[in-house]
């Protein structure tokens, strides 16, 4: 009988790094467009990151679906500065997890000023998985 | 672009810059009339027009040694240079056409364009976006292109996005449908953005404004 292994939850201290792929679309040139940290309407639990403790970058790298062609580290006392809460889920993969907290009535101001803030925090950290696409659709 | 369209932007475009009608006056001592053989290069020298594909056109035209560029709303042309300016007005004009170029190509976005719920843009959306565009172009012009150029993208719930930092200010521009969303920081830095703003496409000017000045 297959034996299913179960990981503890980690706790994600304020300087962890945080890995989080960036579409095609929301990098360029070296630099991070609004989209690249936007919660989907479809993703109410969360913005996906990868706990850099639990894989490497070129690891994480690895993984990238096709269109995500970048990836940035963020300090994980950076959203939880800002409110949100980190948890470990190992969704998919032992080092997947969420940023969570957007509450329902989170204006579009709270959710921009957000991302900004994410945006500042990481940018100087992007890394090109592979050349970007040209035509965007991949 | 059909062959049709590409000869109606030759036949009224190119006579305006062959004869040097006109000239912006930053760049009037260094646009000198063409000479007779240059004139005569002209049918061979359309060959090297390149077009983006976009309302605004963006060309360039290699002529007795020199490449003009033009811009054809505002009948703008320039030749090469060495002048450092006019290198980044080239380059500058190039990433102005870069957006157009970015519209083209979300039309072409379906539901799911990112392979995870993404949703596609509204005909009005995209629309809206391309008068933001038209009001970046002027303001470039109007700057004499002193400036960095603005990025555009798209937005995974159907918004299209413009972010424009010069100096020390950052101004993002969410469209959707008939209005826009205008978030302001200054310093850059912050990440508190001034009191938020939505207004209608054709007041966005004012924002683009705060930004230059």
């Amino acid at each position: 009988m297959a034996s299913v292994v179960r990981l503890l939850p980690i706790f994600i201290g304020d300087n962890d790094d945080l890995f989080r792929w960036v579409h095609n679309e929301h990098h360029q040139d070296g630099k991070l467009k609004p989209g690249a940290f936007i919660l989907k309407k479809k993703n109410t639990d969360g913005l996906s990151i990868g706990i850099a403790a639990l894989t490497t970058r070129d690891d994480f790298h690895r993984r990238a679906e096709p269109k995500f062609t970048a990836s940035v580290v963020l300090k994980a006392g950076v959203p939880r500065g800002l409110g949100l809460t980190l948890i470990h889920d190992g969704r998919g993969h032992p080092s997947h997890g969420i940023m969570t907290g957007f509450q329902q009535g989170f204006s579009n101001k709270q959710l921009v000023d957000m991302e900004k803030a994410f945006i500042n925090a990481s940018e100087k950290t992007l890394l090109l998985i592979k050349a970007e696409i040209s035509d965007g659709l991949g | 672009m059909g062959e049709g369209t590409m000869t109606a932007i030759v036949e009224e475009f190119v006579p305006k810059m062959i004869t040097g009608a006109i000239v912006t006056p930053e760049y009037e001592d260094l646009v000198t009339p063409l000479t007779p053989l240059e004139l005569k290069l002209r049918n061979l020298a359309l060959v090297g027009i390149a077009t983006v594909g976009f309302a605004g056109i963006l060309g360039t035209l290699p002529c007795g040694g020199r490449q003009l560029y033009f811009y054809a709303p505002h009948d703008y042309f320039f030749a090469r240079t060495s002048t450092t300016g006019l290198i980044e007005s080239e380059t500058m004009l190039e990433s102005l056409a870069a957006l157009r170029g970015s519209l083209t190509r979300f039309r072409k976005f379906k539901d799911d364009w990112d392979e995870d719920g993404a949703e596609a843009f509204s005909q009005e959306t995209l629309a809206s976006a391309d008068e933001v565009v038209s009001s970046l172009y002027d303001a470039v012009l109007r700057s004499n292109f002193a400036v960095s150029a603005p990025m555009v993208s798209p937005g995974t719930d159907g918004r299209i996005s413009f972010a424009w930092r010069l100096g020390s200010k950052e101004l993002w521009i969410y469209v959707q449908a008939q209005t826009a969303d205008v978030y302001r920081w200054d310093p850059a830095e912050r990440y508190d953005s001034q009191p938020f703003e939505q207004i209608t496409i054709a007041n966005i000017q004012e924002h683009i404004d705060w930004l230059l000045s």
